[in-house]
């Protein structure tokens, strides 16, 4: 039965409660190689390279566009994949005057065309079913996103529909693990990070010690998100930050998603970039590699230029060097730029379920024809 | 009809930075061909007896290679397509008699009795060339339609001194994989090493006779098993991943045969290496893998294992690898692997005991006979131990050996031919 929308828009619970939503199992298993794109045989190994086949559930990658995408992989490790990754790319809104939908001549309105919207959620271990749960919090969450962009047709304050869309996600996401049940510290449960991208705007909102980086094609690089972690927590009481991070209990979060949740205002971040550039969304599979935002932004040069080279390099030839500043998008989409990044994070170790997601940000609208709500929005150091 | 079973041993764990992984794959043929139920003739078996008829046989030899013939034609049952060789410098064909229209004939009661009368005909004389008597099986056999076993028996007492040292290798190199050839010396003038280069390359085996009077049993024995293989021909097939180098792949029991150098590819990671005729048997094999490092917790497949008969898949095993940080897991050998890595280790201090011994150098001789008693005792293997202590005097209290004096060249011709013998490892 559907309930009654209240106060808030929101549908009301019926008296008897409404039956748990059931997660859609991902148990197919795949026929192509994750390492090396061979066929698997029959055997369940690879003809080519002998790596064991992965189930969809183990490694699958989200690429709805060519600027938008990531990879969710289960690392070398741990037996199964608790982190997990959702990801959307919505038309832009019939109407928009305020983001220049009729750019000026001489204004560079090459941005995204739309909005891209990014979850990744980390199941916590010492829970159970965290799989389940992670899964579930990112699939509903970019549902409950979407829904709420599509309803959006014009909006004066772009930001703040983003925003909404990130904490209507974080409410879905809150829904969909509390419906699998548990309780205390049976309760399955995982961190959220949501952001979404479109030309001139990067809001993120997140839970947890999943992060969301924003790398420009020239500009210094930066943390969008602050961990809710132990180590954190010791930053906050001056611990270096290496050092917090190698801390006996860093990895302890401080706020998640779950039914043990505590229920407070999930913190949200945005920014106006004011050039080209990389939004890149991860779990600690791989920041644990590569935390500093200039050592994953340089990381992320070398593997795109590697990348082109070697896998397209007559295409990689023809890409004119101007275009991203030759660190742009390239010959190859952002989840195949994603999928080395998870690549890389496997050869350090592979110590931990890994998933990454990238957002390419073009070029976008300059400053003056940014709203002006959104420029004073727009954060310098977030940390 | 015979099925097939691959079973493979090893430890699959492999510490960080380690890249070569060692597995035993144990084949089991089960059922069988061959003449079982009511005395069926199995019609797809070619069998071909060569005897020595040079003029070093005569008297007590060639009249108990004679008598043994006659046994072996009573054992052929009837359909069994056969033919008889004798040699000397020459190869002459005994039965079906050289003016006959056919080079090999259907076992038949006539055709056994006129075969026993043809072998009692044969006499000593003339040099010893085998590679003739190997052409002119070649050319038998080469009568014989595609898809039907052909096995033979050469049977010898000498050196193969007629002909220049080369011959004998060129020949091999044209029949091998033709047919299937088990070599048996007679007395102790001929040489263990000439009969291993034979019957190595015709996947035969070599078997010392000492005294004639054991030859007509003998060649009971291996008809009987040449007669259970169901399956005329098989091949080994191992595939290994992109990037890998396959180091060895050896027959380890029932004896050591290496095979790494009889590949032929089927493509670029995969190749088939010969296994002759199979019955209901078990053999193992010991391959080796290099492959590149992969991060602790990669698990990684190093090769596939399989019995192929005519192009079709019988049975496949497969070779895994996990590295791993725990030294608990890649710290022990698999026992199998142990125990015919030892076994390997023991054929070869034999035979370069013997070969030292052989030109006089002593001193490697005893210390690798010495090393081969070790290994013997170690890996349970009491054939070798005994047949080791025909040729060395083993003092057990100091663990050393010394060379008997006593020891005769037959004692050392069977601690030679039975030097690839391996024992199964217990499991």
């Amino acid at each position: 039965m559907n309930g009654h929308p209240d106060m808030n828009g929101q549908e009301a619970i019926p008296l008897y409660g409404t039956p748990p939503a059931t997660v859609e199992p991902v148990v197919a298993a795949l026929d192509v190689c994750t390492r090396c794109q061979g066929t698997i045989a029959p055997d369940g190994y690879c003809l080519e390279c002998g790596a064991p086949r992965m189930s969809a559930r183990d490694h699958f990658r989200e690429s709805p566009t060519e600027w938008v995408g990531g990879v969710c992989d289960r690392g070398l490790v741990h037996g199964r994949n608790e982190d997990a990754l959702a990801i959307c790319a919505v038309a832009p809104p019939t109407s928009h005057p305020e983001a220049g939908a009729v750019p000026q001549a001489g204004a560079l309105h090459l941005g995204p065309p739309g909005t891209g919207v990014i979850v990744v959620c980390d199941g916590v271990s010492t829970s159970p079913d965290s799989d389940a749960a992670s899964l579930a919090a990112a699939r509903s969450a970019v549902q409950a996103a979407e829904r709420v962009l599509a309803q959006a047709t014009v909006e004066s304050n772009r930001s703040g529909v983003l925003r909404g869309a990130l904490l209507a996600g974080a409410q879905a996401a809150r829904a969909a693990v509390a419906a699998l049940g548990g309780e205390g510290e049976e309760a399955p449960s995982c961190t959220y990070v949501a952001c979404a991208v479109e030309p001139g705007i990067v809001v993120a909102a997140w839970l947890g010690d999943s992060r969301v980086y924003w790398i420009p094609d020239g500009d210094a690089p930066v943390r969008l998100t602050t961990d809710h972690s132990w180590a954190s927590e010791l930053v906050a009481r001056g611990v270096e930050v290496a050092e917090a991070e190698r801390a006996p209990g860093a990895h302890a979060i401080t706020r998640w998603v779950g039914a043990d949740a505590p229920v407070d205002d999930v913190p949200s971040v945005q920014l106006a970039p004011t050039g080209p550039g990389w939004v890149l969304v991860c779990s600690d599979g791989l920041w644990n590699y590569c935390s500093p935002a200039q050592e994953l932004a340089a990381l992320l040069r070398e593997l795109t230029r590697a990348g082109d080279a070697e896998r397209a390099p007559e295409r990689a030839a023809a890409v004119s060097p101007d275009v991203g500043g030759g660190v742009g998008l390239g010959c190859r989409t952002a989840a195949d730029l994603a999928g080395d990044l998870v690549t890389w994070a496997n050869a350090q170790g592979g110590r931990d379920n890994v998933t990454v997601a990238l957002a390419r940000i073009d070029a976008v609208v300059p400053m003056s024809e940014v709203p002006t709500t959104l420029a004073e929005d727009r954060r310098e150091e977030v940390r | 009809m015979t099925s097939f079973e691959v079973e493979v041993f090893s430890n699959p764990y492999l510490q960080e930075g380690a890249t070569d992984l060692h597995a035993i794959v144990a084949v089991r043929g089960q059922g069988s061909g061959g003449a079982q139920g009511g005395g069926e003739v199995p019609a797809e078996a070619a069998e071909l007896l060569i005897l020595d008829s040079s003029g070093s046989m005569a008297g007590r030899s060639l009249e108990a290679a004679k008598h043994a013939a006659s046994v072996w034609v009573d054992t052929l049952p009837d359909g069994v397509l056969f033919a008889i060789v004798a040699g000397s410098h020459v190869a002459q064909r005994v039965f079906p008699y050289p003016n006959a229209p056919v080079r090999i004939v259907r076992m038949e009661p006539g055709a056994r009795a006129e075969a026993k009368r043809a072998v009692a005909r044969v006499v000593a004389s003339g040099g010893t060339a085998m590679s003739s008597w190997l052409m002119l099986a070649d050319q038998i056999f080469a009568s014989v339609p595609p898809g039907v076993r052909k096995h033979a028996i050469l049977l010898t007492d000498g050196k193969n001194e007629s002909e220049p040292p080369g011959n004998l290798g060129r020949a091999i190199a044209v029949v091998q994989g033709h047919f299937q050839c088990d070599v048996r010396g007679v007395g102790d003038r001929w040489t263990v090493e000439e009969a291993r280069q034979i019957a190595t390359a015709m996947l035969g085996s070599v078997g010392l006779i000492p005294d004639p009077s054991g030859i007509a049993l003998d060649f009971q024995a291996l008809t009987r098993a040449a007669m259970a293989k169901g399956v005329a021909q098989a091949s080994l097939r191992v595939w290994s991943p992109q990037g890998a180098e396959l180091l060895f792949v050896r027959q380890v029991a029932p004896s050591i045969e290496d095979l790494t150098l009889r590949r032929t590819s089927v493509n670029a990671l995969t190749g088939d290496y010969p296994t002759g005729a199979w019955g209901a048997e078990e053999r193992e094999y010991h391959l080796a893998v290099r492959v590149p490092s992969r991060p602790l917790g990669t698990e990684q497949l190093v090769a596939r294992v399989q019995l192929v008969v005519g192009g079709q898949v019988e049975a496949s095993g497969l070779v895994t690898a996990r590295w791993s940080a725990d030294p608990s897991l890649t710290t022990p050998v698999s026992p199998a692997v142990a125990h015919y890595s030892g076994q390997t280790e023991l054929a070869s201090a034999i035979r370069e005991g013997l070969a030292a011994k052989a030109v006089g150098d002593e001193a490697t001789a005893t210390t690798k006979l010495g090393r081969a008693v070790r290994l013997a005792q170690e890996t349970g293997n009491a054939e070798a131990t005994s047949r080791l202590r025909r040729v060395v005097e083993i003092d057990s209290e100091r663990g050393t050996v010394r060379l008997r004096r006593d020891a005769s060249r037959l004692d050392e011709m069977a601690l030679d031919t039975a030097s690839t013998k391996t024992t199964r490892v217990t499991r």
